[in-house]
């Protein structure tokens, strides 16, 4: 039990825990005190200074006690300390170190999406702050985009380092780096020139910034107070083809992420972990979306898909373990920080991406439509998505698929769903294929998706266009593509993608075992089904507690069919680093594995990894603020999803089986081509300077 | 055993107080570091980062007692059984005496490293900062607690002691100590000098020792030349506070450039960490320039500024950053 404090705040009694500060104190109790560069993910950096309070400490044997001005983010609490948030002092001070972040703070409002919900333009209101008393010293600063994903606009930096932090100490990126002194100094990336008046250069890491580079995780956008750096803004050209639908044959699908609907509640004013998906369904028909898909069935593609990968790679010689890669951010950390790795990755897409290649060759066959003709927007709580559906690895090759397929229409006619597309399907091939052919038979690569909008772009997108999501009369998601399992639900926190691929790798072995090869899987048999639940087949297990929680590192032995697995479970990539660094080579008996230096030399067989704290609900695109305690309310929510529904395994989720019965009919190659994509080694991406 | 408990009863028989400008104990220093209860090394380091202006006793003390110096950080590192020492050097000292130290060094055998600091700037002689430098980091000042002396160089415990503080130990270690220290003399119309004086000496007994005869004609500025009060003749009847430095201004020095090149000192020294030192060093030199300039300006804001620089900065040397300033205005020119 840790020691009671009393103490005062404004004249009121409080008790305090010993080791807590001021600030703390002060939040528990719901007294506001500004603060910008106090994160409670990061260490004390006490520099924006705008958390001053006035305070006197018992000190004993003086006659007077003299108030001073300290940081209330720094300042432990004391037994008898006398705290004052509203002094004249403390105010007189706070209102001139506001002034001074609007005068390094060039007011952009018009294109800001954090208009609505600005810190600093909330404390101006609060202490009547003249934004103007100081010009802006800014201007020229100079604005880096990072691939797609990341924007980091200098102009409205206020140096307050968060982000400096977060990509070295959490993510163990060190992409950003300080230089330069004084009123020179600047937050940049590691290596970047700029043209601004300072000249002394003395940027430590300038010289080998070639081995740092972003991930695009976005963890420096959730941590900065400002909204200098955010997520490359998809919406403008979201909205555009929204407004013009009408006169175009476009149709246009948004799909929405497994931990975006736990979140975007937030950014209305409602309680962390409030479940929307109803809401989002009938925000995105308002919105004018053809379609309202649910990348929780993408999820469940991605674990079969990975879990018959895992049962095969554990049934071979290959090196052990096999980290997944659906997490963009880990993947770029891979292929750039610790190549050696690459070949460890599975191959299996990510779940938007298993989606969006779906929902352009077997939904466009089922509306009958060219596929250039569908635009598909992915919902994300993530910026590095927005450069991944970039990447040409991830792209459909539409003459391949053509060729391969003869592309007839495939699906079921049985339902008479959206009987008014008519579109020839004849003709629509025709046209393909004349494509296909002016160009020389050469490939016709499309996009598996779009357009990536955040939560918090989204939210922004329904702000502008007056929806009011909390009171939207919930939707059902769109038929066929709107089926998921439990286990596609939890794929948005740390443990999810590892806990639904353990579910099924638990049934394939199984299989396996009873049948000697995977074939009922990849022909998507209902293997449960036919052997009508009497087999052992059966029996395969539900819920894997063990690699549950936001443990930075979990490691667990799970029983998987007649096997048992080494797994472990990381969130964050500074952990991830952690965890490479301590794996070594063993050169054993079969194959060489990689096994942990540390604790008793143990063999991992399966790895999860996600970027960011948490998993995806604690993403890069997740709504401002967020904190471990935010986090945990969203996976409390992922999970009573996954708890409440009938089907909680990808193999028995019926849209997966129908597709791989119908439509792949047990073509490994198009399965591969569809749902897997390669890596490769990556040189430095680096930043490029955008025009300001 | 026997030379470690002499040498602490020594030094607190002598209520010697470090040579910096902390006014810190030098055996409560030194016992919170022998005590720290971190594994691992401990380090002793020798800081003659000196870069206030008026301040170049240290170099005085490198010139003509280096080897009593080494002795010092030789008898701290014994305390504390410190395998390296350093002697964190600016880039004009180690210049002109690394072929003294290093002679001196290896005669003495005694593993001691010297270190040129990068830049010859003013944050990087206070304790944080210089560790930072001495870490390859940014050079600027850390968030304490921890202090150095248990999360110092490489976050293990680290004895920082001005060197003019290890001259005064290796004399109290061998009984020659008399309660004395060095203080400085520069300005106007005088030469830069050196002398050795009693340690709580007045301002004023300081500057007939050095044969200066106070008076109306000027005024002075006492505890480094940048961050010193600046006092009237009348105001010489009291102990020095900070470094232990007089500057001799003539009293009709144009109030602008005195007040300019104080405040442009601050602009151009402030690490960039902290918001208030940063931006508000800048901001109110912009003010005053245009204030001098003729412009109006709010002297409310000014008074505001003054007032946050001194009491929000993250390190001292934001705090001190107005002294020179509003004493000027205070007890030289009343600001018109």
């Amino acid at each position: 039990m840790s020691k009671k404090i009393n103490l005062t705040i404004n004249d009121h009694a409080y008790t305090a825990h010993n080791g807590e500060t001021i600030l703390d104190v002060a939040l528990r109790e719901n007294i506001d005190i500004p603060h910008l560069c106090k994160h409670p993910d990061l260490s004390i950096q006490a520099i924006c200074r705008t958390c001053v309070v006035e305070v006197v400490k018992v000190r004993l044997g003086f006659k007077t006690q003299p108030s001073e001005i300290v940081t209330s983010c720094s300042t432990k609490v004391e037994e008898g300390m006398k705290i004052k948030t509203k002094s004249k002092d403390a105010e007189r001070a706070r209102i001139i170190n506001l002034e001074l972040i609007f005068s390094e703070h060039i007011e952009k409002c018009d294109t800001c999406i954090y208009q609505d919900n600005c810190i600093i333009l909330k404390y101006a209101k609060i202490y009547n702050i003249q934004i103007a008393r100081f010009p802006d010293r800014k201007k020229k600063y100079p604005i880096w985009q990072f691939s797609d994903s990341i924007q980091f606009d200098s102009s409205k930096c206020i140096d307050c380092r968060n982000c400096v932090e977060v990509c070295d100490k959490m993510q163990a990126c060190k992409f950003y780096e300080v230089a330069d002194r004084g009123v020179e100094t600047i937050v940049k990336p590691v290596g970047a020139y700029c043209n601004t008046p300072l000249q002394h250069n003395i940027d430590s890491l300038q010289n080998d910034s070639n081995k740092f580079d972003c991930t695009y995780c976005g963890q420096c956008v959730v941590h900065c107070p400002v909204g200098a750096i955010s997520g490359v803004p998809h919406w403008q050209k979201v909205e555009k083809l929204l407004t013009e639908k009408t006169n175009s044959s476009k149709i246009l699908i948004a799909q929405i992420a497994p931990s975006i609907r736990v979140s975007i509640g937030e950014e209305f004013g409602l309680e962390p972990g409030k479940i929307m998906t109803g809401q989002l369904a009938a925000s995105m028909k308002n919105l004018g979306f053809d379609y309202a898909f649910d990348v929780n069935l993408g999820a469940d593609f991605t674990t079969y898909e990975e879990a018959r990968e895992l049962v095969n790679w554990l049934n071979s010689d290959k090196k052990r373990p096999m980290f997944t890669s659906c997490c963009p951010a880990w993947v770029k950390f891979v292929e750039f920080y610790y190549p050696k790795f690459i070949s460890h990755l599975t191959t299996s897409n990510s779940p938007h991406m298993c989606s969006g290649p779906i929902i352009k060759t077997y939904f466009a066959d089922y509306l009958k439509k060219d596929p250039r003709d569908i635009i598909i927007v992915s919902i994300m709580p993530c910026t590095s998505k927005k450069h991944e559906i970039n990447l040409d690895t991830h792209k459909i090759d539409l003459g391949w698929c053509l060729e391969r397929l003869d592309l007839p229409n495939l699906c079921h006619s049985g339902s008479n769903y959206h009987r008014q597309f008519f579109a020839d399907t004849e003709s629509r091939n025709k046209k393909l294929d004349s494509d296909f052919h002016q160009n020389d038979k050469k490939s016709i690569k499309i996009k598996s998706v779009d357009y990536v909008l955040t939560t918090r772009e989204y939210a922004y997108l329904l702000h502008k266009h007056k929806i009011d999501l909390p009171n939207l009369k919930p939707q059902d998601l769109d038929l066929p593509l709107g089926i998921y399992s439990g286990a596609g639900a939890i794929y948005g926190t740390t443990g999810g993608v590892m806990e639904s691929a353990l579910r099924s790798t638990d049934y394939f072995f199984r299989v396996f075992d009873e049948v000697g090869s995977l074939e009922p899987v990849i022909k998507g048999e209902n293997y449960q089904l036919k052997k009508k639940r009497f087999s052992k087949i059966s029996q395969s297990r539900i819920e894997f507690k063990e690699v549950r929680g936001q443990k930075g590192i979990k490691t667990a032995r799970v029983k998987v069919g007649n096997r048992k697995l080494n797994v472990a479970v990381i969130n964050g990539l500074g952990n991830a680093k952690k965890f490479l660094d301590n794996l070594k080579q063993e050169p054993v008996r079969r194959s060489d594995n990689w096994l942990l230096k540390s604790g008793g030399g143990q063999k991992f067989d399966y790895v999860e990894v996600m970027a960011c704290p948490g998993g995806c609900i604690g993403g890069g695109g997740q709504p401002i603020p967020t904190n471990s305690k935010i986090r945990d309310q969203r996976a409390a929510a992922l999970y009573e999803i996954d708890k409440n529904l009938p089907i909680r395994t990808a193999h028995e989720n019926p849209s997966v089986l129908e597709i791989y019965q119908k439509y792949f009919k047990g073509d490994e190659e198009f399965i591969e081509h569809i749902l897997h994509s390669k890596f490769k080694q990556k040189e430095r991406e680096g930043y490029t300077v955008m025009p300001s | 055993m026997l030379f470690n408990t002499s040498i602490i009863k020594k030094l607190q028989k002598s209520n010697l107080i470090g040579r910096g400008c902390n006014n810190f104990l030098v055996a409560d220093k030194w016992l919170s570091v022998k005590n720290a209860g971190i594994k691992g090394d401990k380090f002793v380091v020798c800081n003659v980062s000196e870069s206030e202006p008026g301040m170049f006793k240290d170099e005085y003390v490198l010139k003509n007692f280096s080897e009593r110096v080494i002795d010092g950080i030789k008898i701290a590192m014994k305390f504390i059984r410190a395998k390296k020492g350093f002697i964190y050097l600016n880039p004009e000292y180690f210049k002109d005496f690394q072929d003294y130290l290093l002679p001196e060094i290896s005669a003495q055998k005694v593993n001691i490293e010297l270190y040129e600091k990068p830049l010859h700037d003013y944050v990087g002689g206070e304790e944080t900062s210089l560790l930072n430098s001495m870490q390859g980091l940014r050079v600027e000042p850390r968030f304490k607690p921890p202090f150095p002396t248990t999360h110092g160089f490489f976050n293990q415990p680290t004895i920082i002691n001005n060197c003019e503080t290890f001259y005064a130990v290796s004399l109290i270690n061998s009984g020659e100590y008399k309660n004395i220290k060095f203080y400085c003399l520069s300005g106007d119309e005088v030469d830069n000098s050196v002398k050795e004086l009693p340690v709580n000496i007045t301002i004023k007994k300081c500057l007939q020792e050095f044969g200066h005869k106070s008076s109306d004609k000027y005024f002075y500025q006492v505890g480094g030349g940048a961050a010193g009060f600046c006092y009237n003749y009348k105001q010489l009847n009291r102990a020095f506070a900070g470094n232990p430095s007089i500057i001799i201004y003539k009293k009709n020095r144009p109030e602008k450039d005195l007040i300019l090149h104080w405040l442009q000192f601050f602009k151009n020294e402030s690490c960039g960490k902290c918001l208030p030192c940063r931006e508000g060093t800048y901001r109110l030199l912009k003010l005053l320039e245009k204030q001098y300039a003729g412009e109006n300006q709010d002297q409310a804001v000014i008074n505001d500024l003054i007032f946050t620089i001194q009491n929000t900065s993250f390190c001292g040397l934001g705090k001190v950053a107005c002294n020179a300033v509003v004493s000027y205005w205070k007890n030289i020119c009343p600001k018109k």
